[in-house]
């Protein structure tokens, strides 16, 4: 498994991506009465290339964790080293390697898109002989070119987030950081930067933080789930769906057909499932048969038996069925929705990091 | 495609930015320059010129010209300071953009105080122009170095006294209320409208160790007479390089938090 919790004691080689070390980072609580912790104790490594979501709710630790990886804010404890550079005690080098679309926009209102685009470039001390033909292509890839010239103040939305993440790519960095990329936008604006975001990605390694799992699932090829600034579980997001369905939800299975023959068929995969104990069948339309399973199967022998009692004209598929990720993240932190909010009392604002 | 990080890389970029910016909407940024000045010089200048005969042996529009020219540059000079630093650093947010570039907090603070400074020189001069075009005189050009020399710490030192309090307080509404009681005091007792010889003795001796008297009257004997007076010129110097030299310090402590 890519991500793993796993970290070396010394300073990791160049070509090792991230390593994320024991960090612990709190904040004063800006009412009084101490201090809030808001990352505790988090690790984990992650390879070059590969898209990681982080996903928690609001307050879990997502943005104070980027904001540490992104070398604006120092952990109280713990380190991180991307690409063999030590987060804090080396930023500069860790800066031209980054790029990061936040969560707020950022930009200079009153000036235009591109005035906005070729200042920070400048900024990363590229030549304007050089940066103009990449900002180019790249704002002809999300269809903001013919807007360049105008002033971000008449921009949606999506158009913002989208040239945020221009921005973040100018330099050409192998890291990009996206911190709640869609919160706030509309379903179709969301869509228009999550295609942005999967044109974009190509060979960079992709720190997603979000609370739409949905989001998370689209883009990651990996998850880190937090809590309360906690990493509370890890994998890929069939593995950790798979854990929740054997888990919680029981051991479901789908057999489509390729015709309406459902209810004829149920006997022949009654008599394919012979040898399997404890499986019930249903049709649940007229293409679709469920195998719900009272504990786990031995083993998926039965997936092949069934296929050999049905013609190829009628067999379509068989999968199982997984739960999304909302249902995996509220079996991670022991709750389910509802007594989360039966249970929710006013907290403290929290700190302006988080 | 990036190379290797230069030395103030950050400096020169974000203080073309900050300039672009200001030209946009230039016809209400001039309106908006010249209108306190040339409100002042209309109430003042003319409203009372045929009741002031001279003060110390120049008209009262004479009097109130260089004032009013140092009064531009210095409120221009803290409002670039104070509000474009809070702007940049609460509404817009870009400070914080800026410092995940590969680029230091000294970087950022230098091109926003640079900025503000040119940019207050330049609305000065703005002033002195529409000034001098309705004025029956003109600027004695051979005193234009003495009056630079006092216009620029005053520029440097109110920038960064902007600064200062555009990174301190996160509302705008706290921004205004140290204007209208530090500020403003500030500005209209440095002899902007009045010889400081005018005041109560008492008076007089606090208001002569104002940096803004030092602009102001300083300002005024250097702009009518060519003349830099010690007891002005080495104080405001030394003020403004250490308040600047300070502000560099306490903002890049305060907004690396």
């Amino acid at each position: 498994m890519p991500v793993s919790s796993t970290v070396p004691p010394s300073p990791p080689p160049a070509t090792s991506g991230m390593v994320v070390d024991n960090i612990c980072k709190s904040f004063t609580n800006p009412r009084g009465g101490g201090t809030v912790a808001a990352l505790s104790q988090v690790s984990f490594t992650a390879p070059m290339g590969k898209a990681l979501g982080i996903l928690g709710s609001n307050g879990a630790g997502k943005t104070t964790l980027i904001n540490i990886l992104t070398t604006v804010i120092r952990p109280d404890n713990g380190t991180a080293w991307i690409n063999g550079h030590n987060v804090h005690n080396n930023p500069n080098p860790i800066r031209e390697q980054l790029g990061v679309v936040s969560q707020d926009d950022r930009f200079d209102n009153y000036l235009t898109l591109w005035e906005n685009l070729s200042l920070h470039a400048e900024l990363h001390g590229l030549k304007k002989r050089h940066f103009t033909p990449h900002i180019n292509h790249l704002l002809k890839q999300v269809d903001l070119y013919d807007r360049r010239h105008s002033y971000l103040d008449t921009f949606s939305g999506g158009m913002k987030r989208k040239a945020s993440l221009i921005r973040a790519l100018i330099h050409k960095p192998t890291i990009l950081f996206l911190d709640e990329p869609t919160t706030g936008l509309d379903p179709l604006a969301r869509r228009q930067v999550w295609d942005a975001i999967r044109t974009l990605k190509e060979g960079r390694t992709l720190i997603l933080t979000t609370h739409y799992m949905q989001e998370a699932d689209e883009l990651s090829d990996h998850i880190v789930l937090m809590d309360k600034g906690k990493l509370i579980q890890q994998g890929t997001p069939t593995e950790l769906k798979r854990q929740v369905a054997e888990q919680r939800c029981g051991w479901h299975y789908q057999l489509q057909l390729k015709q309406p023959v459902a209810n004829t068929l149920l006997p022949t995969v009654q008599t394919a499932l012979a040898n399997t104990p404890g499986v019930t069948l249903t049709a649940t339309n007229a293409e679709t048969i469920q195998l719900d399973f009272s504990r786990q199967p031995d083993s998926l022998e039965f997936i092949p038996a069934i296929i050999q009692h049905l013609s190829p004209q009628v067999f379509h598929s068989i999968h199982q069925q997984l739960p999304d990720l909302e249902t995996v993240f509220f079996s991670a932190i022991g709750h389910t929705p509802e007594a989360l909010i039966a249970s929710s009392t006013p907290t403290p604002e929290p700190p302006a990091h988080e | 495609m990036s190379k290797p990080i230069h030395f103030r890389q950050g400096v020169y970029p974000i203080f073309k930015q900050n300039l672009i910016g200001e030209t946009k909407g230039w016809v209400m940024e001039i309106f908006s320059t010249i209108a306190v000045p040339l409100t002042f010089y209309l109430a003042f200048g003319l409203g009372l010129r045929n009741h002031i005969s001279e003060i110390n042996g120049v008209s009262y529009v004479a009097f109130m010209t260089p004032g009013l020219i140092a009064l531009t540059i210095q409120q221009e000079a803290f409002r670039t300071g104070g509000w474009g630093l809070w702007l940049a650093t609460r509404h817009h947010k870009t400070i914080q953009e800026y410092r995940i570039k590969p680029i230091s907090m000294t970087d950022i603070l230098l091109g926003e105080l640079f900025s503000g400074f040119v940019i207050a020189l330049i609305k000065g001069t703005l002033t002195a122009a529409v000034l001098f075009i309705i004025n029956p005189f003109t600027l004695p050009w051979e005193n234009l170095f003495a009056f630079l020399m006092m216009m620029f710490p005053g520029a440097i030192l109110f920038t960064a006294v902007g600064a200062n309090i555009g990174t301190t307080f996160m509302r705008p509404d706290q921004i205004a209320q140290v204007q209208a009681i530090v500020i403003i005091p500030l500005l209209y007792l440095g002899g902007l409208f009045f010889p400081i010889e005018a005041l109560p003795e008492l008076v007089q001796k606090i208001v002569r160790w104002l940096p803004t008297t030092a602009v102001f009257d300083g300002g005024r004997q250097a702009f009518l007479h060519g003349t830099l007076t010690p007891q002005y010129i080495y104080p405001l110097w030394i003020i403004a390089i250490v308040v600047f030299i300070w502000t560099i310090y306490a903002c890049e402590k305060r907004l690396s938090q």
